[in-house]
């Protein structure tokens, strides 16, 4: 049955390849990778609006880039800038007073312009010593720069100027009274400035109606040229010549230099889709779009793999991580309700709904492991969303042995939390990014970060059941068959957890003994790894020399989790420090939260067991 | 009685006891490095066999690493650990040793360094990362330079440091973790010399990067008798030499960190880096070397997980300089470590030996119900 | 166990016992190495002159900034990560020379100065409406904060010094606009 789950798995995402070009997919270079533009867009969305897609317009963010290209007026006035601080707003001389707090580039300008000088300054200090107004007013003066950059990024591509004098309209190879854009007249620069040689010998005064409208071109040409400091939509591919490898954006092409074959197809194509869609023809569109992908082809260097343009333009669609979280909460409300009502059919379903859940954990997995090319482990964010996909599948497993629902509720929730955990940091920006040097070696990055994510995993696990051992210990203390059964799949876990963490840990000592020189340097991220070993190690030791009962085990593995999280997430926070506001505090209170709701529902429930054994022991031998 | 010693000293409490002081030095180090820096943090906590805490000493990484050791040791004498069903048990042991005893070895004999070698340039020496050290280098003699020179350990104030071929004297005034020069005012004392003229030398905070910080020397000149007598001032990293000059003969003072001479030199023909397009996050470095040893040059490339063995000592891409002109410089980590190879061995063996234990244990702490 | 004990104590004795002073001091000789022990630095002093009347044409966004009493000009020049001070000053003569200026500039973002003739290697020449002018571009790399683009346009008997400086991205964002600036100064 896996086998074929997996090859239906490949052979649909193999048919994503086969869709046609969309305009979603015009590649673009940032970050250091080709990436389709709707994963741009959606990135863009999120750093100025706060969401991926433009919600009160009901606006895609693809749809809303497209328009901001061809009508950049609206886009001006357009309330896509999300401010959430108040005194931000003020410095801006701005009323916090309409219900989105979301704001137009053309409120903003005014005001970023007249705080200019504090903006200066508060560059001039480093970044750990900014308060959260600073920090939050910078963030503001870049998202309206950047904004600014893109709106002017394709203005030389836009039809802006029209001629209606019959010789210059002959010379730049138009009809009178059409609308041509920058590009256009660049292109044609030769004949225009054989007819605009009277401009340059003739005063003012003497000028014909025809060089009247020629200097009138020129000034226009000249104005809108000012826009050559725009250069954010790197989508044009670099000439062979060129050993960078840096892709160019359109006004990059107008410095004078020689425009290839290639990026000269591109930038018509571009043009014409433009000027389509600026009178919703459709098919022009589509004509328009084929073309361009005729010029990305044409071009020769690296190619453009247009298969994976698609697949991660349909991943950002598909949002498989949010749909899956669905499925893993509806698995767990399944459940519940099969405790209250009929047992074994509402189980089954719920445990269809875990399995579905799964499979659209795993596919997503899948589809970002063949988009970046690298072990699906590489950055915070995909360790997090892999370890939910190793405790999901380990609980399935358990589920299929044991088939009394235990599975099902590790499963349901440790992939439901993991999943909330991990939308946290999707939030942040772009989750595919590129990698630091160090990071490259993908055979210790396989296996030391593989090996410690599992280790997080299977010690997660432990705890979870360390948990419902109390909470069992508690409901049915006499049942000393189950709390046996459940004793020992605990300790079974933590032995696994063990041999995972204990390796991980050594071969991280191996991969930077093979980078850097050293094996171990008791920095954070390593200190992290060592006190989850250690901790294990003493409880399974207290075990093995009597120093702790069953129910102390459960109880020092609940503790456990707490070591995970801390070295799993708590070491991020010791080098940005606990003063800065936005996600890192955010992380901050969650892991206390999460300290304490261990530490109380742990000890609480050992306790409470504690109290329980006492009783039922008194009453044995009355 | 022995067996009274070796139950004690092979007690899983005394492990555990042992443990948990461990995870507490983890948690305190970690967190102090927040303040402190990952080196400070290090010396104090983890190299050291004992830190102070007021007036009360608390046994140090070592000590209680030690520890362990003895612990693990002990209890592989224990005559009913050796059992077929423990074999596991026993093997995962003997790779905890293995580990520890290279932790030791490591601890003991190992140094590290950097190099940084310009395009077209080679060097055969190695800069100790934090440690420091004063040399006068006379540069009368025409054909070669001599070097006299001070570890750190011997900047204690009112240390007297001298040479039976120097001339002269130098007794130690103040030696600072961290400096910076400022401009006087006015003019100094008659008895300040060189860049003090100008210039105070003043201690500043450690930084907790320490690439950031640059150790000060102060020191008085005597037995010259004559005007080179005097109180000097060094910091590291200064971009004009000081220079004295007694009895005839010319001498630079620098202050450095501590050098090691290798019996080969590296020349760097060339350095390459690739960035990711449009960013500035590196993708890889590579330096392409000559390792001249005898006066013969062999040819060979250094990249980022591909190290350079060689005498003892491994040469690792560490990192790179590039100033504004164009000019690249590599930097190397130079790792001298005779406990490499124990870590590899050591977990192996522990993870066969876990594996086994499981393989034994396992079928009965899953069976289904 | 007792015997195991008694050694592993003494070795630390002994190892301890083994560290004395001397080693800390050593002597030797090396091949001959170039200490600069000739090098100098230069470090003069510019004045302040009179305000000229002066006109270019300002890019999109420059806005005037107030700046010191000895600028002509004063900017605060946007890009995508911060802001740029940009500021214009003019000077009689040629105001202590081109290379005690290039390096006063460098020791502001702590370069190591440089010699007459790799100034020409490192910079590039413009024409203005009052003349040619040299850009120099100065990047520190171990402080990418902080970076300088100045263009010297001599007119005879006044020399203007257009000095941008923000930080080493800023530079490459602004770098073709400067120049377009620079071109764009006249009477």
């Amino acid at each position: 049955m896996i086998i074929g789950v997996l090859t239906f798995i490949i052979m649909f995402s193999n048919t994503l390849s086969a869709e046609k070009f969309l305009v979603s997919d015009i590649p673009i270079q940032e970050g250091g990778r080709i990436k389709p533009l709707d994963s741009f867009a959606r990135n863009q969305s999120l750093a100025f609006y706060g969401k991926r897609k433009i919600k009160h317009d009901n606006l895609s963010a693809m749809d809303w880039l497209l328009n901001l290209f061809t009508h950049p007026e609206k886009g001006l006035d357009q309330k896509v800038f999300n401010l959430r601080n108040p005194e931000v707003v003020n410095a801006l001389d701005l009323a916090w007073t309409n219900n989105f707090h979301k704001y137009s580039y053309n409120e903003l300008f005014p005001g970023i312009e007249k705080q200019l000088p504090l903006i200066r300054e508060i560059f001039e200090k480093k970044e750990a010593e900014r308060d959260v107004f600073e920090t939050q007013l910078v963030e503001v003066y870049q998202n309206v720069m950047k904004f600014r950059e893109i709106v002017s990024s394709l203005s030389c591509l836009l039809p802006l100027f029209s001629v209606y004098d019959p010789a210059l309209a002959t010379s730049l190879h138009i009809e009178p009274g059409q609308l041509i854009s920058y590009a256009h007249v660049m292109s044609h620069r030769a004949s225009l400035f054989e007819t605009s040689q009277g401009i340059i010998t003739k005063p003012e005064s003497e000028w014909s109606l025809s060089e009247r409208e020629i200097a009138l071109l020129l000034y226009n040409l000249q104005q809108t040229s000012s826009d050559e400091f725009a250069k954010a939509l790197k989508i044009i591919p670099p000439s062979k010549n060129d050993s960078s490898g840096l892709w160019l954006s359109p006004w990059e092409l107008f410095d004078g230099r020689l425009i290839e074959p290639h990026q000269d197809k591109i930038i018509k194509s571009l043009e014409a889709y433009l000027l389509a869609r600026f009178e919703n023809n459709i098919e022009n569109q589509n004509t328009a779009l084929r073309s361009y992908k005729a010029g990305l082809l044409s071009h020769i260097g690296k190619k453009v793999d247009f298969s994976i343009l698609s697949k991660e333009r349909w991943l950002n669609k598909a949002d498989l991580f949010t749909n899956s979280l669905v499925f893993y909460l509806l698995a767990f409300i399944l459940l519940g309700l099969s405790w209250m009502l009929k047992p074994v059919i509402l189980r089954n379903i719920a445990f269809g709904s875990i399995i579905l859940g799964f499979c659209l954990h795993a596919f997503g997995i899948y589809l970002r492991m063949v988009i970046m090319s690298r072990p699906p482990i590489s950055t915070l964010y995909e360790t997090v969303i892999f370890v939910g996909f190793v405790i999901v599948l380990i609980s399935l497993i358990i589920e299929y042995l044991r088939k009394d629902g235990l599975g099902i509720f590790i499963g349901s929730i440790s992939g439901s939390m993991l999943h909330y955990v991990a939308f946290g940091y999707a939030a942040d920006g772009d989750t595919l990014e590129m990698l630091v040097a160090v990071l490259n070696s993908n055979f210790w990055l396989a296996t030391h970060v593989t090996t410690i994510i599992l280790g997080y995993g299977t010690s997660l696990m432990a705890g979870l059941i360390g948990h419902i051992y109390l909470i069992e210990k508690i409901r049915v203390p006499n049942d000393t068959a189950r709390l046996k059964s459940i004793y020992n799949n605990m300790f079974g876990v933590t032995l696994i957890a063990l041999f995972f963490t204990l390796f991980g840990t050594i071969l991280g000592g191996i991969w930077a003994d093979q980078s850097w020189g050293r094996f171990w340097g008791w920095d954070p991220k390593e200190n992290g790894a060592l006190l989850i070993v250690l901790w294990q190690l003493m409880m399974v030791h207290m075990r093995i020399s009597g120093l702790a009962k069953p129910d102390k085990f459960a109880l020092g593995m609940v503790l456990n989790n707490i070591v995970v999280i801390m070295a799993w997430f708590g070491v991020n926070l010791l080098s940005i420090g606990l003063h800065s506001y936005g996600f890192a505090s955010g992380i901050a209170v969650n892991l206390v939260l999460f300290t304490f709701f261990e530490i109380i529902t742990g000890f609480g429930t050992y306790y409470w067991a504690r109290s329980r054994n006492k009783l039922s022991i008194r009453t044995k031998n009355i | 009685m022995l067996n009274k010693i070796i139950k004690l000293f092979s007690s899983p409490k005394l492990f555990v006891y042992s443990l948990v002081w461990l995870m507490i030095l983890v948690v305190v180090g970690t967190v102090s490095q927040r303040d402190i820096g990952l080196y400070a943090s290090q010396q104090i906590y983890f190299s050291s066999y004992f830190f102070f805490i007021g007036p009360i000493p608390f046994p140090g990484g070592r000590i209680v690493l030690a520890l362990m050791l003895v612990n693990l040791v002990s209890m592989m004498f224990k005559q009913n650990l050796w059992k077929m069903k423990k074999i596991g048990v026993v093997i995962v042991h003997l790779g905890g040793v293995m580990l520890l005893v290279g932790a030791g070895m490591t601890a003991i004999f190992s140094s590290e360094g950097s190099m940084v070698i310009e395009e077209g340039s080679k060097s055969n020496t190695v800069d100790d990362y934090n440690i420091t050290e004063l040399a006068i280098i006379d540069i009368s003699d025409v054909n070669y330079d001599q070097y006299f020179v001070f570890g750190q350990p011997l900047f204690k104030n009112g240390n007297n440091l001298m040479h039976e071929n120097l001339d002269f004297d130098i007794t130690i005034l103040d030696y600072m973790d961290n400096a910076t020069l400022e401009q006087l005012k006015g003019s100094s004392g008659i008895q300040f010399k060189g860049m003090l003229k100008n210039f105070m030398l003043k201690r500043i905070k450690r930084d907790k990067d320490d690439m950031k910080n640059r150790p000060g020397i102060i020191y008085q000149i005597s037995g010259s008798f004559s005007n080179t007598d005097g109180i000097y001032g060094l910091i590291f990293g200064q971009s004009v030499p000081a220079t004295i000059k007694v009895e005839g003969r010319q001498y630079v003072m620098s202050l450095q960190k501590k050098k090691t001479y290798l019996p080969f030199a590296i020349e760097l023909e060339d350095f390459k880096k690739v960035m990711h397009p449009g960013t500035d996050v590196a993708k890889s470095y590579s330096s392409k070397i000559n390792l001249i040893e005898n006066n013969v040059p062999r040819p060979i490339l250094i990249e980022m997980n591909k190290p350079l063995r060689h005498e003892g000592y491994t040469f690792y891409q560490a990192s790179f300089i590039e100033n504004p002109s164009g000019e690249e410089a590599t930097v190397l980590a130079a790792v001298k470590n005779y406990g490499r190879l124990f870590p590899y061995v050591s977990s192996i063996i522990m993870s066969i030996g876990l594996l086994l234990h499981m393989l034994v244990s396992m079928p009965n702490l899953f069976k289904k119900n | 166990m007792i015997i195991f004990q008694k050694v592993s104590l003494l070795f630390i004795i002994v190892f301890y016992l083994g560290c004395d002073n001397g080693r800390h001091i050593q002597n030797y000789r090396t091949p001959k190495k170039d200490f600069g022990v000739e090098k100098s630095l230069i470090n003069e002093d510019s004045r302040s002159e009179a305000i000229n009347n002066l006109s270019w044409d300002l890019p999109k966004g420059w806005v005037p900034s107030k700046g010191h009493s000895m600028r002509l000009a004063s900017f605060d020049v946007p890009f995508s990560s911060g802001v740029g001070d940009l500021s214009i000053i003019s000077l009689s003569g040629i105001s202590g020379g081109l290379l005690a200026n290039v390096n006063r500039w460098r020791a502001q973002i702590n370069l190591d100065p440089i010699s007459e003739n790799e100034i020409l290697d490192v910079s590039e020449v413009g024409e203005s409406k009052m003349g040619a002018f040299r850009i120099f571009r100065m990047v520190n790399n171990s402080n990418n904060e902080k970076a300088i683009l100045a263009a010297v346009l001599p007119t005879g008997e006044k020399t203007f010094f257009i000095k941008l400086t923000a930080s080493q991205q800023g530079l490459i964002e602004l770098e073709s606009i400067f120049e377009k600036f620079c071109s764009s100064i006249g009477t």
